[in-house]
């Protein structure tokens, strides 16, 4: 036995002759990391129990316990056990039962040695497969289990980033909705602020109208000095109050953001003698020299807002003469620089005054800031003029700053960016023109035009009727709108003046009931008269028809030109034709842009759908009227919702945002809202209804 | 085409029945529950709508709940996947809850009121219809 292979494993050896135990002892003892010897059934339990050998090797015939018994036990304690039995086999039964208990070998008695090795050698072989089928079941147990850990780990971080993402969406859809509500609340106290500051200019502008109408009418009796005195303080203070309205009226545009920057061409060398004559009467009151200063090489018609240029002018030469006592003013303007198609012209306003101290230069162009108090109680003002002009130049591109020594004077700068236009034609008329025509204008007076004059309040009745008689006018004036039809039904005249409100009727439903009559003055010039400067009002007015629109308080001697100027159109034209070419830019309140697209442009296919909403829009918009009256909100915020898919169809944008209005109004309660905007829509969808009606007809 | 249009706004429902009209059969229901009977019984019939324009504000069932009928009857009725009806949403209203509602329910598209033809014709493209 020189060479042997030792098994790692232990082996128990059970038999009851000693001899046998002796021998295989003797064989085995060294092939075997341990041998543990038993001399029955029992004591080789107790072993097994004990040691837990992994193979045992026992004999069949045993007193107390034999070796099937023992085979028995074990596997019932420890099925991987190998076990060889060695046994005379003499009966097959017992052969049979020992495969059925799982003995692993057999040896037939009288055993040999070899074939008792093979056994063993079998059973370790069994033992390390086993034990590798083990260990491989453990590794993957094992690694099964890192994998869960792993997934595990992955899972929770993954929750955990899909937590913190629900929280932030969360969060977002949180914040989108304040946001929309806020921005829901903003528009409301924005259009709240509106409708206020509209009506109040209509209050503040009536009565100022006839301050302003009375002033005119006294001037032109006979007067001794000191009454014509008086009255010149108080037209004074009239403008000075106009001014005022209008400078808060403006604040308040910039801030809705509603300034728009008009382009259009004109020139600057007309703007500056223009500033420069109607400047100078005030200048020369107070001693003070207005010099003015014309860079040649700036191009002669230019593209741009002439309007606000002027109004920083006028501010600005105001200012100047305001805080002025002596010496001399200049305006001027200097060609900054220029490209291929546009400039940019530097202007200023110099003046030797009072100056301001570098401490007051910065407040300068902010909100109700004069420099100093006791200047406001000195000088007088809003303390707005600047910041409007700074609003004012900026929103042209440009910028505005002041130069100033105190006690020496003070220069203002503003540059601002105007386009040359593509073709230098003339046929822009600038406004510095209309103005001299205008004052042409004035001189004819042989005519004897018969004018219809609606006009509710008395007062103000009295003095245009008054003024336009003396200026050899046939005037019919009346209070209300029933009165004014009877006037229009009975005869024939050559032009309405028309306040927008009357008692009865408003001015654009006059508008429309004359221009679907059939009176005489179907197609007569109609002028509006508002003491309502909006311009969506201006848009409204010519939207139903009107001609023209003029703001209240006017001067009388500019509203008679303006009168003269309808008149002399509409006698040049054919009285047809003279609407239409006046209305034609005047945006109508519908858009059949979709429709067209979808008749493809078939006159028969957009009537039919006219026709349709004619004939059913009624069905929803009374079920809305009546929801509002009731304050019903669901059926209010539902019906508002239907019409404004209906009017979208003709993009009549307009009554939709009446809708989405009183949508939201209803949906949010707000049952005040409800009631104004009820009155809004109806104006809106009547102009629709109109203008659909008129476009059926034509 | 078999088509159908949920629309209880008259001019509206008019206008996309003349423009759907072009490319086949248009049925039109003004209510909710109108409109689940039609799809409901042109599924069993075995010819059902190709093309659904339904809008959401509509009284009875409102469109989102309609939107979700439909896709049930069709599951019923073992119409799964892509074989179903195109339905694209007609509606005004244009919030990301009412978009992002109808999409999970669903829809095939969805469309803003006033309904441009021109987009009509391309939606109708993108969800392969034309």
């Amino acid at each position: 036995m020189a060479e042997y292979v030792k098994f790692p494993t232990t082996l128990l050896i059970a038999d009851d002759d000693k001899n046998n135990i002796d021998i295989l002892l003797r064989y085995f003892q060294n092939r075997f990391e341990n041998v543990y010897p038993a001399g029955n059934g029992i004591e080789a339990l107790e072993i097994f129990l004990r040691h837990r050998p992994e193979i045992i090797l026992s004999d069949f015939q045993m007193p107390g316990m034999n070796g099937l018994h023992l085979a028995q036990k074990i596997k019932e304690i420890e099925p991987q056990t190998q076990i060889v039995i060695m046994s005379a086999f003499d009966s097959s039964d017992l052969f049979v039962k020992a495969i059925e208990i799982g003995v692993n070998f057999f040896v037939q008695k009288p055993f040999e040695i070899k074939k008792i090795l093979q056994s063993l050698e079998n059973c370790y072989k069994n033992i390390e497969f086993h034990r590798k089928l083990t260990k491989a079941e453990n590794d993957l147990k094992s690694l099964n289990h890192q994998l869960e850990d792993k997934i595990q780990e992955r899972t929770d971080s993954l929750q955990k980033i899909n937590s913190q993402l629900i929280s932030e969406i969360n969060e977002r859809k949180l914040m989108e909705e304040e946001l929309t509500m806020a921005k829901l609340a903003a528009e409301f106290a924005n259009r709240t602020k509106d409708t206020f500051l509209a009506n109040m200019s209509h209050e503040l502008r009536t009565p100022l109208n006839g301050i302003f109408g009375l002033v005119n009418l006294l001037q032109k009796t006979e007067l001794n000095a000191k009454q014509s005195n008086y009255l010149q303080y108080l037209q004074k203070g009239a403008k000075f109050l106009l001014e005022i309205i209008n400078d808060i009226l403006d604040i308040s545009s910039i801030e809705a953001g509603r300034f728009l920057v008009v382009n259009e061409p004109f020139s600057i060398g007309k703007l500056i003698d223009y500033l420069f004559f109607s400047q100078s009467l005030a200048a020369s009151k107070k001693n003070l020299l207005i010099k003015k200063k014309f860079d040649q090489r700036i191009p002669e018609t230019l593209v741009g807002d002439e309007g606000r240029i002027r109004q920083v002018l006028t501010n600005l030469l105001g200012n100047a003469i305001k805080f002025s006592d002596k010496g001399e003013i200049e305006l001027g303007v200097e060609l900054e620089e220029q490209t291929q198609d546009a400039v940019t012209l530097l202007f200023y306003v110099k003046d030797n005054g009072i100056g301001i101290s570098e401490n007051n230069r910065n407040k300068l162009f902010k909100r109700f800031s004069q420099v100093d108090d006791s200047l406001t109680r000195r000088f007088g003002g809003t303390g707005l003029g600047l910041f409007i002009s700074k609003q004012l130049v900026e929103s042209m591109g440009g910028r505005i700053w002041v130069d100033s020594v105190e006690g020496k004077g003070s220069t203002f700068y503003f540059t601002t960016r105007l386009e040359i236009p593509k073709e230098l034609s003339e046929s822009g008329q600038s406004r510095t023109d209309m103005i001299d025509s205008m004052a042409d204008q004035l001189q004819i007076r042989d005519h004897n035009y018969r004018i219809l004059i609606f006009e509710d309040n008395h007062l103000s009745r009295m003095v245009i009727s008054e003024f336009f008689t003396d200026y050899g006018y046939n005037v019919v004036a009346v209070g209300t709108g029933r009165e004014g039809m009877e006037e229009i039904e009975k005869s024939k005249f050559d032009l309405v003046i028309m306040d927008i409100q009357l008692p009865d009727y408003n001015g654009r439903d006059m508008t429309t009931m004359i221009r679907n009559g059939n009176s005489p003055n179907k197609s007569i010039p109609i002028i509006a008269l508002s003491a309502h400067s909006a311009a969506i009002e201006e848009q409204m007015a010519l939207a139903a028809g009107m001609d023209g629109f003029i703001t209240k308080p006017v001067e009388l001697p500019v509203l008679e030109a303006k009168i003269l100027g309808y008149l002399n159109i509409s006698n040049k034209h054919n009285s047809e034709l003279r609407p239409a070419a006046i209305k034609a830019e005047v945006p109508p309140p519908v858009d059949f842009g979709l429709l067209n697209k979808v008749v493809k442009g078939k006159k028969e296919g957009l009537d039919r759908y006219i026709n349709t909403l004619l004939t059913h829009y009624k069905d929803d918009y009374n079920s809305l009227l009546n929801a509002i009256d009731a304050k019903n909100l669901n059926a209010a915020a539902d019906f508002s919702h239907k019409l404004k898919a209906t009017f979208g169809n003709f993009s009549a944008h307009k009554v939709m945002d009446e809708l989405q209005i009183i949508r939201e109004s209803a949906l949010s309660g707000n049952i005040d809202v409800l009631a104004q905007q009820k009155v809004k829509l109806q104006n809106e969808v009547t102009k629709v209804i109109n203008y659909l009606n008129n476009y059926l007809n034509s | 085409m078999k088509i159908l249009v949920v629309e209880d706004e008259f001019l509206s429902r008019q206008i996309l029945s003349d423009i759907l009209s072009e490319r086949g059969k248009v049925d039109a229901a003004a209510d909710g529950l109108e409109a689940i009977e039609l799809f409901d019984s042109a599924v069993r019939s075995g010819i059902p709508y190709d093309l659904v324009c339904l809008d959401i504000m509509i009284p009875g069932v409102d469109g989102q709940n309609v939107l979700s009928h439909f896709r049930e009857i069709e599951w019923d009725n073992n119409i799964r996947g892509l074989t179903g009806a195109k339905i694209v949403m007609t509606t005004a209203l244009s919030d990301y809850r009412n978009i992002s509602k109808a999409f999970n329910s669903q829809c095939d598209a969805y469309l803003t009121k006033p309904i441009d033809p021109d987009k009509l014709e391309q939606t109708l493209k993108d969800i392969e219809l034309l």
